[in-house]
């Protein structure tokens, strides 16, 4: 109330109010800024709790959102199974290959698209293109 | 023809002996030369995307044993079914309000992100952009973790207030709202980092201005800043609403079509007619199905975008 007394009566004040204003958008901003970020970083983090735990204590019915006794072996197990390790050795290849074969196909494609000239569009006749 | 004529006026014009010239003429042309460079693409699409279409097509004119042809017995038949009708219904609904929340809080994160100073922007969007990041397969693992009957987190985080177990994939409005929560989860970043650039592409002075004519936040967003994200807004709302429209992996890990198939969609009501069924040409059928209304729906997004050039 007085603030805005104050801000009608005098120009003087004003650079003072919105400089005010402009901390407690900030604040506003940070507060819901937190909010979504728990929303969004729920599962992942979850998930990280979960790995951390033993099969016994996730049946025990203790409070799902922390882990009493921390342990390591489920990742121990993943990585010292070669199941696992083929299929991590599969997804790396797959992905290694795909982004060439991407490349290869769309590079060419993009540079011919953009830079030379095609017979559907005779018009645009970029400087990289003219015929010498 | 107009070839023809270019050439004639290079040939005039360079003076050169015939034979080389024709040579010359056919590698300087460079159409031949762009065209054999996108072939691969060409092909690529023909293979993988024209050809799949046009044999779906024709699969859905067969019987279920494949071996006859039906003409369009498919079609009339799925008319008649009322869960053909109910998961018409459920993919609207999905696809609407799945798309609806995320640009809402796609939009709102994007006006907080903006308003913090620019070094701790880069920290926050990366922590925001994480859902986007992660293959929604594992992460609806996660959800569904979450959502687990027995050892459901949420549940043990409600009861503190009272609030008794919630069957978040048993009941249908429940498995309703699970399935677009986690869907809103995952799209929303892709709307936050779009109308993030978006609005950080609005010139500073439209708003300075504004603030001097005396304009309170609502006039500046009403008036700059939709206007300005106008083209974006279409644009990421259709992608959107394609992408949505034709989820899989998300119902299909959380309900897998959901208490009496309540949670179906198009993409999962085609596998399980189809796939596991075995009754291919009705899926099929079920899924051409998203054609139509998806092309009605890039229409009356994209005809404002074309009206108003390319300004975004």
């Amino acid at each position: 109330m007085s603030t805005l007394a104050i801000d009608k009566a005098g120009p003087t004040r004003k650079l003072g109010s919105m400089s005010r204003d402009r901390a407690w958008a900030l604040r506003w901003s940070y507060f819901f800024l937190i909010l979504f970020a728990i929303f969004f970083l729920t599962p992942p983090v979850y998930m990280l709790i979960t790995s951390l735990k033993s099969s016994a204590e996730i049946s025990a019915a203790t409070n799902p959102w922390w882990v009493f006794h921390p342990t390591l072996s489920n990742y121990v197990e993943l990585l010292s199974s070669n199941q696992f390790l083929r299929f991590f050795w599969n997804s790396s290849i797959i992905s290694i290959v795909v982004v060439i074969v991407t490349m290869l196909i769309s590079i060419p494609a993009a540079f011919a698209l953009a830079r030379m000239k095609f017979w559907a569009r005779p018009r645009s006749r970029p400087a990289s293109s003219s015929p010498t | 023809m107009a070839d023809v004529v270019v050439e004639q006026g290079r040939l005039v014009s360079s003076a050169r002996p015939r034979k080389a010239v024709g040579l010359r003429n056919m590698l300087g042309r460079k159409s031949t030369v762009a065209f054999f460079l996108t072939l691969p693409l060409i092909l690529l699409i023909v293979l993988l995307v024209l050809y799949p279409a046009f044999y779906s097509l024709y699969l859905a004119t067969l019987n279920k044993a494949m071996t006859k042809f039906v003409g369009l017995g498919n079609f009339t038949f799925l008319f008649k079914r009322e869960t053909f009708w109910m998961v018409v219904k459920q993919s609207c609904i999905f696809a609407i309000t799945a798309v609806v929340f995320k640009a809402l809080i796609g939009f709102i994160v994007a006006h907080f992100v903006h308003n913090i100073p620019g070094k701790k922007q880069r920290k926050w969007r990366g922590m925001l952009l994480v859902p986007w990041v992660i293959p929604p397969a594992m992460s609806t693992l996660a959800w569904l973790w979450l959502f687990d009957p027995s050892y459901s987190a949420f549940n043990y985080t409600l009861s503190f207030f009272g609030v008794g177990p919630i069957p978040w994939l048993g009941d249908t409005f429940w498995a309703r709202f699970s399935v677009i929560l986690v869907n809103v989860w995952y799209g929303a970043p892709f709307f936050l980092i779009m109308y993030l650039a978006a609005l950080k592409s609005v010139p500073d002075q439209l708003y300075e201005a504004a603030s001097i004519d005396g304009a309170n936040w609502w006039q500046k967003i009403w008036h700059i800043t939709l206007p300005m994200m106008r083209n974006i807004i279409a644009i990421t709302t259709l992608f959107s609403l394609i992408v949505t429209f034709a989820n899989f992996d998300i119902v299909r890990i959380l309900t897998s079509g959901g208490p009496l198939d309540r949670t179906h969609l198009f993409a999962t009501w085609a596998f399980q007619v189809g796939i596991q069924s075995s009754d291919i040409p009705l899926g099929a059928c079920v899924s051409l199905f998203m054609v139509p209304i998806l092309a009605v729906a890039a229409v009356f997004i994209l005809r404002d975008v074309n009206k108003r050039g390319n300004e975004a």
